[in-house]
């Protein structure tokens, strides 16, 4: 073991590629690491919006009409076209992966900038949709108003509906992050077709983040669109 | 080394999940009655598993790495079902006039209650804290508020009498409250009294 290190250290005593670290038998066995690792992240991510997931459902149970209500004060049009936006995101975000798994880095560059092009569009329409609930004021606990026979749940499904939202828009930011960094990566020709490893983690981010915009729209803009209970 | 998708399975699966959009919002504005909930979640779920084994390559992965996933599944429905068999369950226990929130207050048989005599029915606080009290406070989420009832039979206790024999149910947030009559005309006139005194006292969350 210390021989080995020294033999490493004294410029590569043994023959290896450069990503492989050192208590990795191969890449393929280093690569199911990676992606278990990734999982096991994602697994304590799906408990952290189940918290929030769980907290919408009780009060959901609780206040049917005022989440009804609440749901046609957000705009389908903008909650619709984002979700388009962001599957969207999820397909050129497949594609860059798959270009860094066939060894084209220039392909795999354009799909991410892609990708964070979409993510900026989502962000964008998100931010004027926020917008506009400040300016009907609301936004809970700031001088909310409404109208209507269940103002105060309505509160409580908007203050739902900012967390998650806030908090997966966070997760967008964060995603933006990580991608203009793998671009970068990319960029410099750090993949190939033997390690593009951080890429597919990237990935693994990206579309976990889309899989709960796929629960929130409906959650969330889609509770009761035909008006049934108001007639 | 790994296994690489063709092109076509990826624009086959994003052509799947914009059908699956269109479907999901045609559905909400299709009045399916107790089922656009579940066809809601339904399409979310499949939509959510098409991205999990395409998008993500689950379906081409180690089974260690599908056993995680599968398992986050399991226990993330396993944890909302815990909780839903609380939520769901409580308005089921027997209580005088069918179901209510009581579940979590059984009827008190008539030896354990004080005697309705002069003194008892002079200070009902201990009865208040058995019966009415256990639901209605000014702070309450799950029943009116005692400031509310007060606004409505402020000058009619005997409403409240009435009510508390029969009780009707105005909105569908509260549970239905169960009967009372069988404390007696005595008791309830003596609570009814006691809980628009306690109205006014009782700190407001106002």
């Amino acid at each position: 073991m210390h021989n080995a290190a020294v033999a490493h250290a004294d410029g590569h005593g043994h023959a290896h590629h450069p990503a492989l670290q050192h208590h990795f038998e191969t890449l393929q066995q280093q690569k199911e690491a990676s992606v278990l690792g990734m999982w096991i992240f994602i697994v304590q991510e799906v408990m952290f919006f189940g918290g929030l997931f769980t907290a919408y459902m009780i009060y959901r149970i609780w206040y049917p009409e005022a989440w009804m209500e609440g749901s046609l004060e957000l705009d389908i049009l903008m909650g619709g076209f984002n979700t388009v936006v962001l599957i969207s995101s999820s397909l050129t975000m497949a594609l860059a992966v798959r270009a860094a798994q066939v060894g084209y880095p220039k392909a795999t560059v354009n799909w991410l900038l892609v990708t964070m092009l979409l993510g900026l569009v989502f962000l964008v329409v998100k931010f004027f949709e926020y917008k506009h609930k400040w300016e009907l004021h609301h936004i809970p606990g700031f001088g909310f108003q409404f109208e209507g026979p269940h103002a105060g749940q309505v509160e409580i499904f908007l203050s739902l509906y900012f967390a998650l939202t806030g908090l997966h828009a966070l997760h967008m930011v964060i995603g933006f992050g990580i991608l203009s960094v793998i671009a970068w990566m990319a960029h410099k020709r750090r993949f190939s077709p033997e390690w593009y490893t951080p890429v597919e983690m990237a990935g693994l981010y990206w579309h976990f983040v889309d899989i709960v915009w796929i629960f929130l729209f409906p959650l969330l803009y889609l509770v009761d669109r035909t008006g049934a209970h108001l007639k | 080394m790994s296994h690489i998708s063709p092109k076509s399975t990826y624009y086959t699966i994003f052509g799947a999940l914009m059908v699956l959009t269109a479907a999901t919002v045609g559905a909400a504005f299709t009045n399916l009655g107790h089922l656009n909930f579940p066809v809601a979640i339904g399409i979310a779920l499949f939509k959510a598993t098409l991205v999990i084994l395409f998008f993500m390559h689950v379906k081409y992965s180690s089974k260690l790495t599908k056993l995680v996933v599968g398992g986050t599944i399991f226990f993330v429905l396993t944890l909302f079902g815990l909780t839903l068999t609380d939520y769901l369950s409580r308005g089921w226990m027997a209580s005088p006039r069918g179901s209510t929130t009581a579940g979590t207050l059984p009827r008190i048989a008539e030896a354990e209650l004080p005697a309705p005599t002069a003194t008892a029915l002079a200070n009902p606080e201990a009865l208040w804290g058995v019966t009415c009290g256990t639901c209605h406070s000014n702070t309450t989420k799950t029943a009116p508020t005692l400031a509310e009832i007060r606004g409505l039979y402020s000058t009619d206790p005997a409403k409240i009498v009435e009510w508390a024999k029969s009780p009707g149910r105005k909105r569908k947030q509260f549970e239905q409250m169960p009967s009372f009559v069988h404390l007696g005309d005595a008791r309830l006139q003596a609570l009814a009294a006691y809980m628009l005194e306690r109205a006014e006292q009782a700190p407001t969350n106002q």
